[in-house]
């Protein structure tokens, strides 16, 4: 199903929020090549998380509207209807947000989200069983131990979180990761660590990534290319 | 945008839809003046109406009060409590519809000593308890003893079987040696005593919770705590077989009981109507108003002791200064008899003509001036005789509250500013009748106040009210009224047993006391019954009382 | 649970002050029984009456004995009786007691589940607009008090339109069985719990509201549509489970309002329930039966709240847990 050296291409994107006549990204173009790491870098509030919404289709749920292209596998995704756009998110292109810390619903244990995340897409058909181990695969991906799947949220540090949503950004293996200042907030330690997880999971699952920070060190050590809003 | 504004129309609507609905569900059932009743309700717990030519089945009648077991130890108040025990217990004369006390259990021909200190009845036959056995005159004497010597806690009991020194008993006749000579003595002992039976009396130290074992018209078949009784009628009563075989109660408060009537749920109530609902009850087809004589009052209490109060005069200005039409026709609209200088009724016995109050506030402005009232402070209120302004109180406590603003209004107009002080009524009673013990202090200036008909109706019933003996037969007088001359004809008076010279002396004592004004009587409000004629139409209305009583259901 | 139990202490705590302010607050009250204990009114009591009166019923002892007493009735159970009823009071409250409960507890099931789904409609639909109607009427309806919303139902459906009855929890002499009875009781039973509803709403309508709408706000919401969660799915067990969590707050303080509130209802309706009982005791100053129906009531509350307490521990998993030391497991 890969044609073509572009997982993505971004073609004059402009994204704008309510009325206001600044569009916050103006005419942004750009290129990510198959199994490359893209740094997307800015300083604080430039839009580089709008770009990471605009892809995923998700500005709407805060206020925006964004103008262009993005074309993924030869199709346009802005204008495509939304229950064809269900198929490509998380399934293709998934996404690891800023913070982990308030992204999980506190109610659920990680094994009831994920379980749910994979069913969303898969429907009931898949078992429990095969559902456990794959569920179990993607934890040992994320370097997490195991019984975290019988924990509440509020119960893991921020970085246990943040694996987590490594493990369900990769629970339908996508092709494409953004990662939104995935490590901003986090001990610099745990930020090594989680960076060096990353690094492993896309040469193992051949991903491409889009890796969105405002931190230029990171940036160069990161990533194979960078664009500058 | 459009769609907001469709939302803000409709919420528009909304609201004065709502509003329009309330005030229409507020329009009161008998606005609708037209005899057709719009669309009379199914009345879906209407009482049985298995009417037999001379009998009815079932009667519904609320009671307002739980009053217990109803028996003479248990009942809580005087109204309804004890009205509905008379249902089951009697006593050997009775207060008729009339207000007069005639014989009962004892046969018409009884006889009175010339000294007022005996009395001989003989009891009827055919009088039987409610368990079958028959009433004997052992019954009587041992009622008489038990409430003296051995059950004192109810002092209403106690106190008036201690008139009595002995009884004589031989077969079905008594008679009663009095300690005293007393000639109301049958109507305030022999017409109020119920009589209870010795053989379920005798030997209890605590007769509260014995069961109710009277000889009345009617039984206690069922009471089920806050919630209801059941009487039943007794047809060999020997007075005839009630016209009502059983009488439901269920206990509710008045409004309860008034929304019920409304809806043609009860048939009446122990209770009165007050006048504002006298248009909604006229409203309704099958619900009768009647009006009959009140003998409670409504009065102005002033302490005599405490200045300016003191000063007599100064009571007879504030007379002078009040309104009393104004007072019946705003706060009763109309339905009520004005109070007399003399204290007693018009239309009781004792009742001495000539003793009206005046109104003339020309006369009470010069009264006061002359009394040295007369300097005025910038909004024309009096100063006190200092110079400095007087602070002027009258305590009240629930309706009576407009009587209070009323009398203050009034009182405005002669240049005394009365502070009016809503009290709950046990606060109220706190201050002014102390412990209700009358010999102590009281602490107010001025206070409404009223009493109930048993007491007003008493004979001699001003010395409670005026005479200085506290402790004793001058147990309420509350304004502490002391004045030789009245208490001088008070102990003559109780100390006579000639009528005419007892009727001379009951007059003197009202005019001394009705040139002295100690209190103010302003009113005596009627009762007002409500009944539904359309259910039971044997209703008798007596003087002084409400529907709801044992004539009513009696041949 | 063990979240919930280490609470229990509290509200054992709580207990203790409600039984001591339920001993000396009535009796601070001005005015006394002795005038009911003796005689009905209207009649003097002579001073040496009214002292042999309160002997009788150890009114005259200091007031440090008279708690030892009560504290030994209450635990014996040994009540005494009502000074106005003349009554066991053990007897009195337990036949008022079902009563209240019924109308409470119908009461919190339906109007927190009315008002919370209600205030959660008026969330969702808040975006359009939508919700002005209901949130409007929801304010006309907490500024009726409830006793006139009592008094306008007993008016218009009792008394005009007859179609309930207008007192009593049942029909006295109807002598019903079974499932008659069961009907009867709930004709009864109408009007009472509708003012109750309907004055309770509110108050599980604007935080289920308020809850919901924060809810909305957070990240996961975001994420789990992201993720591909369904859109019904992420309402229910997203945004109403987590929403409604302050609403259990609301259901604590809310049982104290209705069960205090329910001496108005029971009164106007005549229901023979606790509040009815404790209204008669405070007019007539009955000590005893005053003490003994507000501790009822009191504890009811205490009992209320702790279940909710419970209730409020086994749904939300991140409540009284100190930063994840505790075990994973045994949640479910």
């Amino acid at each position: 199903m890969s044609c073509g050296i572009n997982a993505l291409s971004v073609r004059d994107l402009s994204i704008m929020y309510g009325n206001a006549a600044n569009p916050v990204v103006d005419g942004l173009c750009f290129d990510i090549v198959r199994s490359e790491t893209l740094g997307l870098f800015g300083k604080s509030g430039c839009g580089k998380s709008s770009v990471a919404l605009a892809v995923m289709r998700m500005l709407d749920a805060v206020g925006g509207t964004a103008t262009g292209e993005i074309i993924y596998e030869e199709r346009e995704l802005l204008s495509l209807p939304e229950n064809e756009m269900h198929k490509i998110r998380w399934r293709e292109i998934a996404m690891v947000p800023q913070s982990s810390m308030n992204a999980l619903n506190p109610v659920y244990t990680i094994k009831k989200t994920m379980f749910e995340t994979i069913r969303a897409h898969e429907g009931r058909k898949t078992p429990t069983k095969e559902l456990q181990e794959r569920c179990e695969e993607l934890l040992d991906l994320a370097q997490l131990d195991r019984r975290v799947l019988s924990s509440y949220p509020h119960e893991l540090s921020g970085g246990m979180r943040q694996r987590i949503s490594i493990a369900l950004a990769l629970a339908l293996a996508p092709e494409l990761l953004i990662l939104d200042e995935a490590t901003t907030g986090l001990d610099v330690t745990v930020e090594a660590d989680i960076l060096h997880t990353i690094r492993q999971i896309k040469e193992k699952r051949h991903l491409s990534l889009i890796f969105i920070t405002h931190d230029l060190r990171l940036q160069n050590s990161f990533c194979d290319r960078r664009i500058e809003l | 945008m459009k769609p907001l504004k469709l939302s803000k129309r409709l919420c528009t609507l909304l609201a004065v839809a709502l509003i329009a609905g309330l005030f229409a569900s507020c329009a009161s059932p008998g606005a609708a003046p037209s005899p057709a009743s719009p669309a009379q309700p199914p009345a879906p717990a209407a009482p049985d109406q298995n009417q037999t030519p001379d009998r009815l089945d079932t009667l519904t009648v609320a009671i307002t009060y739980d009053e217990n077991t109803i028996t003479p130890v248990t009942y809580v108040r005087g109204t309804p409590g004890l009205d509905v025990m008379r249902f089951i217990y009697d006593s050997l004369f009775t207060i008729s519809p009339d207000n007069v006390a005639v014989p009962w259990m004892v046969e018409d021909d009884y006889a009175v000593g010339a000294d007022m200190q005996t009395f001989a009845v003989t009891l009827r036959d055919g009088l039987y308890w409610h368990d079958g056995t028959p009433v004997t005159a052992d019954d009587v004497a041992f009622t008489f003893d038990y409430f003296k010597n051995v059950f004192t806690a109810y002092t209403r009991w106690t106190n008036i079987a201690r008139q009595v020194e002995s009884i004589d008993v031989n077969g079905r006749e008594l008679v009663f040696n009095l300690e005293n000579p007393n000639p109301g003595f049958i109507r305030v002992v022999l017409a109020d005593m119920p009589i209870v039976s010795k053989a379920q009396y005798e030997g209890v130290e605590d007769p509260t919770e014995l069961p109710s074992l009277g000889s009345g018209a009617y039984r206690l078949a069922e009471y089920r705590v806050g919630e209801f009784y059941t009487l039943e009628a007794m047809d060999d009563y020997f007075r005839g077989t009630p016209s009502v075989k059983i009488i439901r109660m269920p206990i509710m408060d008045v409004s309860a009981a008034q929304q019920a009537m409304l809806a043609g749920q009860l048939a009446g109530y122990t209770g009165g109507v007050s006048v504002e609902l006298i248009d909604i009850f006229s409203g309704s087809p099958d619900i009768e108003l009647v009006s009959s004589d009140g003998y409670a009052s409504t009065l102005l209490l002033m302490s005599n002791v405490r200045p300016p109060f003191d000063d007599a005069d100064f009571r007879r200005a504030i007379s002078l200064a009040l309104d009393l039409d104004q007072l019946v026709d705003i706060i009763t609209l109309g339905n009520a008899t004005k109070g007399t200088a003399g204290y007693v009724r018009d239309g009781l016995d004792e009742h001495v003509t000539g003793l009206d109050y005046t109104y003339d506030q020309n006369a009470a402005n010069t009264l006061l001036d002359s009394l040295g009232y007369a300097n005025k402070d910038a909004d024309g209120m009096r100063l006190g005789l200092d110079g400095s302004p007087m602070e002027l109180e009258i305590l009240t406590s629930g309706t009576r509250a407009r009587d209070a603003e009323l009398i203050s209004m009034q009182l405005e107009s002669v240049g005394l500013r009365i502070r009016v002080t809503t009290l709950d009524p046990d606060a109220l009673d706190m201050r002014v009748w102390p412990d209700f013990d009358t010999s102590q202090p009281h602490d107010y200036q001025m206070a409404m106040f009223g009493w109930s008909a048993p007491v007003v109706q008493r004979n001699g019933a001003i010395i409670g009210v005026c005479s200085s003996d506290y402790a004793g037969v001058g147990g309420l007088n509350l304004s502490h009224y002391d004045s030789k001359e009245f208490d001088a004809a008070a102990e003559a008076f109780l100390a006579s047993v000639d009528p005419a010279e007892r009727a001379m002396l009951n007059e003197q004592m009202q005019r001394t006391a009705a040139g002295d004004f100690p209190f103010v009587t302003l009113y005596f409000a009627d009762n007002i019954n409500a009944v539904n004629t359309q259910q039971y139409s044997g209703w008798v209305f007596p003087k002084g009382g409400l529907a709801v009583n044992v004539f009513s259901f009696l041949p | 649970m063990t979240g919930a139990l280490r609470r229990l202490p509290h509200y054992l705590i709580l207990i203790a002050a409600m039984v001591a302010l339920n001993f000396f607050l009535p009796r601070m009250m001005p005015g006394s029984p002795a005038t009911r204990l003796a005689s009905d009114s209207g009649y003097a009591v002579t001073a040496e009456e009214r002292e042999q009166i309160l002997g009788f019923y150890n009114l005259d002892k200091p007031m440090g004995e008279q708690f030892a007493m009560f504290l030994e009735d209450l635990v014996t159970l040994d009540w005494g009786r009502s000074f106005s009823k003349k009554q066991p009071i053990f007897d009195l409250i337990k036949a008022a007691l079902p009563w209240t409960l019924l109308l409470a507890v119908c009461n919190i099931a339906i109007a927190s589940v009315i008002g919370t789904f209600l205030g959660a409609l008026s969330a969702f639909m808040r975006k359009r607009g939508r919700d002005k109607p209901l949130v409007i009427g929801m304010m006309a309806l907490s500024a009726m008090p409830a006793f006139w919303i009592g008094m306008m139902l007993l008016s218009v459906f009792g008394v005009r339109l007859g179609w309930f009855p207008l007192f009593g929890a049942y029909s006295m002499w109807g002598d019903y069985t079974g499932m008659a009875y069961v009907a009867d009781v709930l004709r009864h039973l109408a009007m009472p719990l509708a003012t109750s509803v309907l004055a309770s709403l509110a108050a599980f309508f604007t935080t289920a509201r308020y809850g919901v709408l924060n809810t909305m706000e957070h990240d996961y919401i975001r994420m789990a549509r992201m993720r591909g969660v369904p859109d019904a799915r992420v309402k229910t067990f997203y945004i109403m489970r987590n929403g409604f969590i302050p609403v259990f707050v609301v259901l604590m303080t809310q049982m104290g309002f209705i069960l205090s509130g329910s001496l108005v209802i029971e009164k106007i309706f005549t229901y023979p329930g606790l509040g009815l009982l404790l209204a008669d005791a405070v007019v007539a100053r009955d000590y005893p039966l005053m003490q003994y129906a507000f501790l009822m009531t009191s504890i009811m509350v205490a009992i209320t709240m702790f279940l909710a307490d419970v209730l409020h521990y086994k749904l939300d998993p991140a409540l009284g847990s100190d930063g994840g030391s505790e075990k994973h497991g045994g949640h479910r």
